[in-house]
């Protein structure tokens, strides 16, 4: 087998370690040899630029990105947020066993109300005027007519 | 020998010998001087506490370098918002620290030299520490897992990915 070894196994040489089979291979594959050579030198090279070359100065974000960024940090916040609140308000909801309530519903329940009001609303407008009506014949009408008044009312 | 002078003079000594090497290695995890000064002087100072305190015999090389790698990644984790502000590196030339374009700046030339302290700069943490004990600071492999507190599995791991990153932003030079 005289496969060309991969840049692992040339690694594993560079530091020592690697199979005597990779160590042969390697004495005798030119190719494998100056692909050696270039990992060292590069490692040399890296090496001497970050041990004694210097440093360059880190460069702040631009404003505009930093701007952009904290936008986009916020509303990912209030998106959260509501989302959250919107979850917390269906459970209290569905606690109350209203959970399946639609626009629907609200939209029945409402008319629903004022219909109610308006009807109680006529029955107490006919029953002032009857009131009214009784009181210019100068009588008074049975209190009986009040459903919650007392049945024995003359 | 007063045991006090004892203790001022190793302190002296081990200052004066792994200062800058200590020094050097705060620059290169934080890859920020001004910051590497501020730890360097604090992982000192924890060696002068040491020297007075401490009464069992310490190999004091190693243990330097823990406290070091230590307290970059304590800095690391407390200054998140600078270093994300200070993250994206533009490298323009009139930023480099020093004067003058170095031996290997010229080698390399100076897009390069830009190309690759920036991928030295981005490198995950862990690469950035393996690479810089096992490859500049020269410490075995057994020594960077012991400072690390990594199985030398997982050091020669981290070893490997960090060499493909910094040989990617050579580019091809053969």
């Amino acid at each position: 087998m005289n496969r060309c070894l991969g840049e692992r196994a040339l690694f594993s040489l560079y530091e020592g370690e690697g199979t005597d089979a990779d160590r042969t291979h390697l004495h005798t594959c030119a190719g494998c040899a100056t692909r050696y050579d270039q990992l060292a030198a590069d490692l040399e090279l890296v090496r001497r630029t970050l041990r004694d070359g210097p440093m360059p100065r880190r460069a702040p974000r631009s404003s505009g990105a930093v701007l952009w960024m904290t936008a986009a940090a916020l509303a990912t916040v209030a998106l959260a947020l509501g989302v959250r609140g919107f979850e917390r308000g269906r459970a209290l909801l569905a606690e109350d066993g209203v959970a399946s309530l639609s626009l629907g519903d609200v939209s029945t329940a409402l008319f629903a109300a004022d219909a109610a009001e308006d009807a109680l609303s006529v029955s107490d407008t006919d029953r002032e005027v009857a009131s009214l009506q009784a009181a210019l014949r100068g009588e008074w009408p049975c209190e009986r007519q009040d459903p919650l008044a007392d049945q024995d009312c003359d | 020998m007063s045991a006090a002078l004892e203790r001022r003079t190793l302190y002296e000594e081990l200052d004066r010998a792994h200062r800058p090497r200590i020094a050097r290695l705060c620059r290169l995890l934080l890859a920020d001087p001004d910051e590497a000064d501020d730890v360097t002087q604090d992982v000192m100072l924890k060696l002068l506490q040491a020297c007075e305190t401490e009464v069992r015999q310490i190999a004091w090389a190693p243990w330097l370098t823990r406290v070091a790698v230590n307290a970059c990644r304590d800095r690391r984790r407390g200054a998140w918002w600078r270093r994300w502000r200070l993250d994206h590196v533009e490298l323009a030339e009139d930023e480099i620290a020093g004067a003058g374009p170095s031996p290997e700046e010229r080698v390399l030339g100076q897009e390069e030299w830009r190309l690759l302290w920036q991928t030295f700069r981005r490198l995950p943490a862990r690469q950035r520490e393996v690479f810089v004990l096992r490859h500049v600071e020269g410490c075995s492999t057994q020594d960077v897992s012991e400072a690390l507190g990594l199985n030398p599995g997982s050091v020669k791991r981290h070893l490997f990915r960090a060499v493909h990153r910094l040989r990617g932003a050579l580019g091809d030079r053969s």
